[in-house]
């Protein structure tokens, strides 16, 4: 699943491998990565049960989910890269800018008029 | 001026630490609204993300968004969300509901808004702010090239308002009608599965209005519009809980009849026996009969708009549109707009008042019209 893995693999010789450093991952993100993966490549879950699974993965805490799509983007996990992207998305939906800015702690706040 | 320790706050004091952070952000937050931002020292969330990955994630929101203002509300948090969401890779992926914006909240911005999208290409933008320009705000030069610019990209609403537009002669004279570039038009929408553009072939080739009459084949494309209509509707229903349900006839030898569980649906197929609802109106339909509702209905001197409740289009001169032959009531931009508003609404208030010819000296066809029975599998005689 991880592209970044699988390249990792193909480009060292299998008798050199003792381990693959990802050096911008933490541990208690790869752990969730690590579930992301095995439940997925299980086949046992049918595709609803799949997607609500996603849906409680994925209902963590925004400083998590950030680390999560920095990982996902470092593994190159497009699947679980637009999951997370996807849940940020719908954090942001729906707040004004006001919300938007204290949520995700954003200092730089400038009214803007141009665009409504 | 509030403390760090928020003393003003009481109600936050009993959760500790973590909301004396909070309580901060929120007062420099304050701070820095009233005053003019300066550089700050501590990056936010977004900051953590390269630029590729905020991308993505304003990618998904605008895609998913189901009104403008989701999409806006982040334009106007900050100056690097607002440079990034202003990336043409992100306004060409924003979705019918995000660039639906309201009649009453039209304005100068929301122009730019969706010319922007429309060229970042966005084909829907294209399309609606087309549609805005040339029968709304009267640019007809403007709106027809946006219109053309989403059909050369085979955007079928597009190619069927265009269609509309050479059939009518929209924008110029009467002389100006192309009879036949509507029917090519339409012919293009038509086999992309536009159901109106199905049904306004299907009634041009039985006519032989702008290509050579076939009314067999014009009874096929008719069908084949209320079949995609039925399917449409099918496919959105499976969400929810199922609009159609058959149930059993009380008298035996006839067949099933397939029934709306909610509420009253438009006896769209009624010959069929089949009760369903409209589709929803396009956003673009929908800006214009709310454009038109709020200057009082009408479009101008003298000039009506489609009785057809969910299409909107209004006349660009007088007598431009062709009345219901049998009561001359009522006003329809295309014959698409006509079979339906019959089924809808029409034919259980049409009532022979005289024998009208249209305006401009053109005899409505069909004898049976108005309210073509055009549903029925039995082929009228003419």
């Amino acid at each position: 699943m991880s592209k970044t893995v699988k390249d990792a693999i193909e480009t060292i010789p299998t008798d050199e491998i003792n381990s693959i450093s990802l050096s911008l991952v933490r541990s208690e993100i790869l752990t969730k990565v690590i579930e992301y993966c095995k439940k997925h490549n299980s086949a046992q879950m049918s595709d609803v049960d799949l997607m609500d699974w996603d849906v409680e993965f994925a209902n963590v805490h925004y400083t998590t989910l950030f680390d999560l799509v920095l990982s996902a983007n470092y593994m190159n996990i497009n699947c679980l890269l637009d999951l997370v992207c996807g849940k940020i998305a719908d954090m942001i939906k729906g707040k004004t800018p006001g919300e938007i800015a204290k949520l995700f702690d954003i200092k730089d706040v400038s009214t803007y008029e141009e665009d409504n | 001026m509030r403390t760090r320790r928020g003393f003003c706050y009481p109600q936050t004091q009993p959760l500790s630490n973590m909301c004396s952070e909070f309580t901060n952000t929120h007062k420099r937050q304050k701070i820095m609204l009233s005053e003019k931002p300066t550089g700050e020292e501590d990056s936010d969330f977004f900051d953590s993300l390269p630029d590729d990955l905020v991308l993505s994630v304003l990618t998904k929101l605008i895609s998913t968004a189901t009104s403008p203002s989701d999409f806006i509300s982040v334009l106007i948090t900050c100056k690097r969300l607002n440079g990034l969401s202003l990336n043409s890779s992100v306004l060409s992926k924003a979705s019918n509901k995000t660039l639906s914006v309201k009649a009453k909240n039209w304005s100068d911005s929301a122009q730019r808004f969706l010319k922007r999208c429309a060229d970042a290409g966005n084909i829907e933008a294209c399309y609606t702010l087309g549609m805005i320009r040339f029968y709304c705000l009267q640019n007809r030069g403007s709106g027809a090239s946006l219109m053309a610019k989403a059909a050369m990209k085979s955007h079928a609403p597009s190619l069927y308002s265009l269609a509309v537009i050479q059939f009518n002669g929209s924008g110029g004279t009467k002389n100006d009608k192309d009879l036949r570039a509507g029917v090519a038009l339409c012919a293009r929408a038509a086999f992309l599965g536009h159901i109106d553009g199905l049904r306004e072939l299907g009634h041009c080739l039985q006519d032989g209005y702008g290509v050579k009459q076939n009314v067999i084949e014009g009874r096929r494309f008719l069908v084949q519009a209320n079949a995609r209509e039925l399917a449409a509707v099918l496919s959105n229903g499976n969400t929810k809980q199922p609009l159609l349900t058959w149930s059993i006839n009380p008298f035996p030898n006839q067949p099933p009849l397939l029934r709306v569980t909610t509420g009253s649906g438009c006896p769209l197929l009624s010959d069929f026996g089949c009760n369903i609802p409209v589709q929803e109106a396009h956003p673009a339909n929908q800006f214009m009969s709310e454009w038109f509702s709020i200057r009082g209905g009408f479009p101008g001197q003298g000039m009506r708009l489609c009785s057809n409740t969910g299409c909107g289009r209004p006349e660009t001169r007088k007598h431009e549109f062709r009345r219901c032959s049998v009561c001359g009531a009522v006003n329809y931009c295309s014959r698409a707009c006509q079979a339906l508003d019959w089924k809808f609404r029409h034919k259980a208030e049409c009532a022979p008042v005289e024998r009208w010819l249209d305006e401009e000296g053109e005899h409505v066809p069909g004898e049976n019209d108005g309210g073509v029975n055009v549903d029925e599998v039995v082929v009228l005689d003419r």
